[in-house]
């Protein structure tokens, strides 16, 4: 059976042979099949799949983000870089007195050069309140340098004007007290205030020192210094309250009774050398000690009169007050010249200065300051000036046009464009332009791509060598 | 696509040839020059290839007929099988032996081919009872009798015999290549065996 078995497998094996041999494979096969195999790169391809590409790709993330955040960084440091650099130049102009602009200074720091407008500013627009703060600083003559006593001891109770009990040997009422007040109104008509002003200040026996206002006709500000007795003080301040709208007030006192009371003792002992000196002259009997007696007379006079003068000014000053009184009007009443401020990033910083100046000249308004500062890899410019305020959202809008605006900020009482007088309304503006940043950020972009793409190279180079490598060995 | 095991391969296949090298087993020299050539053809070198064209290019060829029974069929199923096994070679798993898995492939164009002809298979015996069959061309008349017999074959059965004694596969590897489980193959087997003997007996 199993012999059968056998020889039938057989049998059936050499049939098969046998026919399969009439269609042998044909001679030239390889050549056939050969051209429609797939290219050599398709077959890489093919082959990178399944955990290759996973490793591939994985390792090309990490060096692609290792690449770019390395990129970065250094592109960040670059930035920050430009923004700490070192300040290479600064070129400044100021605007001279008929509008034209020269070039005045050469800098190499700008710490001061806002500083020193800001404060000037600030001492034309208010001279009142160094008053108010500091009457030592009036420009009246000067006491000498203030007695200790004065400033180091407590002062008498501002409300009661009683002294405290540190100085028992004067009398309560004998206090030398200087009162000085500084008020802020706001009234309706700053002519017809400073009218009840004046009215007031009579009718309480005082005087008016100073009264000024300004702003044309209509003023829009005024400021006055009355001195009232120093008894009607807080009557004097009661009525000027009355005038308007209390915005705000100080009030001080000085306590001078040291002062005065030195002044006397020392007039007192000038005196009394006086004297000596000329019971001197008269027993003087040689032309040289009538001569030395005499200059040394004239000395003590000179001295004795100061000390009267000051005693008296100080004595005029404790019995009459000093009230400074500001006047203004109440807000939005007056057309307040709009101001506006403008950042932009530019291509060109120098370009876009020179174009701003030109739009502002051919707007009829005039430069006040350019400053161009050149650092490491960026520049910038600072322009202020000032146009019509009507002109103002042209100008505005056109240097706008000039690059990517970053901020902008217009302050105006709304009211633009509707009045007369805003023809007459300086706007000020102040330009800042700085560089594209945008550019450096692309610039980072493209540097950390870059950096990536040769990274992922490097590393995909190295694969393939070690890849090669193995399959000689192999 | 993804088949963890295969990240070891190449270190596995190093470890094995190094083994069989130092141990000097002559015998699978040639596996191994084959799989060396599987390995440059998963690289894309193509040259690689030709040697496995050549090796396997009857075997394939003899596969194909007998199943297609028709020549400029077959040599063109041939190529085809080989051009598959070519962009298919990336994901066969080296260690493995190939004639299997080409004859699977080989069988699948086969059958592909024989479904898209939506004819029977039966165009030899019918040429054999037209004559036109050369019985004396170098054949025994006792050759001719199988082939007859076989070709009386169901197709099912045919294909099992030609896996197993033509293309000398397993039948494991058999029931592989035609996707069947390998008790069907075994059974399909006895039973064409029965078959043949009935009719080469009777």
């Amino acid at each position: 059976m199993s012999e059968q078995h056998e020889n039938t497998e057989h049998r059936v094996r050499e049939a098969l042979l046998a026919e399969a041999s009439e269609a042998p494979a044909p001679q030239d096969l390889w050549a056939r099949v050969e051209p429609r195999l797939e290219r050599p790169a398709a077959r890489a391809l093919g082959w990178l799949r399944g955990w290759r590409l996973a490793v591939g790709g994985a390792t090309a993330a990490v060096v692609l983000t290792l690449g770019g955040a390395g990129a970065a960084l250094i592109a960040a440091d670059q930035f920050s870089g430009g923004e700490d650099g070192a300040l290479l130049a600064e070129r400044q102009w100021r605007g001279t007195d008929d509008g034209s602009l020269g070039a005045i200074t050469v800098n190499d720091t700008d710490v001061d050069l806002y500083d020193t407008d800001g404060k000037q500013s600030a001492s034309a627009d208010s001279p009142g309140e160094f008053l108010a703060y500091d009457p030592g600083m009036t420009g009246e003559p000067t006491l000498g340098p203030v007695p200790s006593p004065a400033l180091e001891k407590p002062s008498t109770d501002l409300v009661t004007g009683q002294p405290s009990s540190w100085d028992p040997q004067v009398p309560a009422g004998e206090r030398q007290v200087i009162s000085h007040a500084s008020i802020d109104l706001e009234v309706g008509d700053v002519n017809a205030a400073s009218t009840q002003l004046r009215g007031l200040v009579q009718s309480l026996g005082g005087f008016v020192e100073h009264i000024s206002t300004s702003g044309g006709p209509n003023p829009e500000y005024g400021s006055a210094v009355v001195r009232v007795p120093s008894d009607r003080f807080p009557d004097a301040i009661d009525g000027i309250e009355r005038l308007g709208k209390p915005l705000g007030q100080t009030l001080g006192q000085r306590d001078v009774t040291g002062e005065a009371i030195d002044l006397e003792a020392r007039l007192r002992s000038e005196r009394s050398t006086e004297e000596s000196l000329l019971k001197l002259l008269d027993r003087a009997v040689s032309v040289s000690d009538v001569l030395t007696v005499e200059r040394e007379l004239s000395r003590v006079r000179a001295d004795i009169e100061r000390l009267q003068g000051q005693l008296e000014f100080l004595q005029r000053s404790v019995a009459l007050a000093t009230i400074t009184v500001s006047f203004v009007l109440p807000p939005g009443s007056v057309p307040v010249a709009p101001s506006a401020t403008l950042q932009l990033e530019v291509e060109d910083v120098e370009y876009s200065a020179d174009l701003v100046q030109e739009l502002v000249n051919g707007a009829g308004g005039a430069m006040s300051r350019v400053i161009i500062r050149t650092r490491q890899d960026s520049e910038e410019a600072y322009l202020s000036f000032s146009v019509p305020a009507s002109a103002l959202h042209g100008t505005l809008t056109s240097i706008a046009v000039d690059g990517v605006v970053l901020h902008r900020e217009v302050e105006s009482d709304g009211r633009l464009g509707q009045g007369e007088q805003d023809e007459d309304l300086q706007a000020r503006v102040t330009v800042q332009l700085q560089t594209y940043r945008d550019t450096e950020l692309w610039r980072s972009i493209w540097v950390s791509v870059a950096a990536g793409l040769l990274a992922f190279l490097g590393v995909a180079g190295t694969l393939a060598l070690l890849f090669r490598a193995r399959r000689r060995r192999a | 696509m993804w088949r963890f095991p295969k990240a070891r391969e190449p270190i596995a296949l190093m470890a094995c040839i190094i083994i069989v090298k130092d141990t000097g087993v002559g015998r699978e020299d040639s596996l191994i020059d084959e799989q060396d050539a599987i390995r440059r053809c998963q690289i894309g070198d193509r040259e690689s290839f030709r040697p496995i064209v050549e090796r396997y290019g009857s075997v394939l060829m003899g596969t194909i007929y007998l199943m297609v029974r028709d020549r400029a069929i077959s040599e063109e199923l041939v190529q085809e099988t080989f051009v598959r096994a070519w962009n298919g070679i990336a994901t066969f798993r080296l260690g493995r032996p190939l004639k299997p898995w080409l004859v699977r492939i080989a069988v699948n164009q086969a059958l592909n081919a024989n479904a898209r002809r939506q004819t029977p298979v039966e165009p030899l015996s019918a040429a054999n009872e037209g004559g036109a069959a050369d019985p004396g061309f170098g054949q025994s008349d006792e050759q001719h009798e199988v082939r007859q017999a076989l070709s009386r074959l169901s197709a099912d059965h045919r294909r099992v015999v030609v896996l197993r004694y033509f293309a000398d596969l397993s039948t494991r590897e058999a029931a592989d290549a035609l996707g069947i489980r390998e008790g069907t193959v075994k059974s399909r087997l006895a039973r064409a065996l029965e078959q043949l003997r009935e009719i080469l007996g009777s």
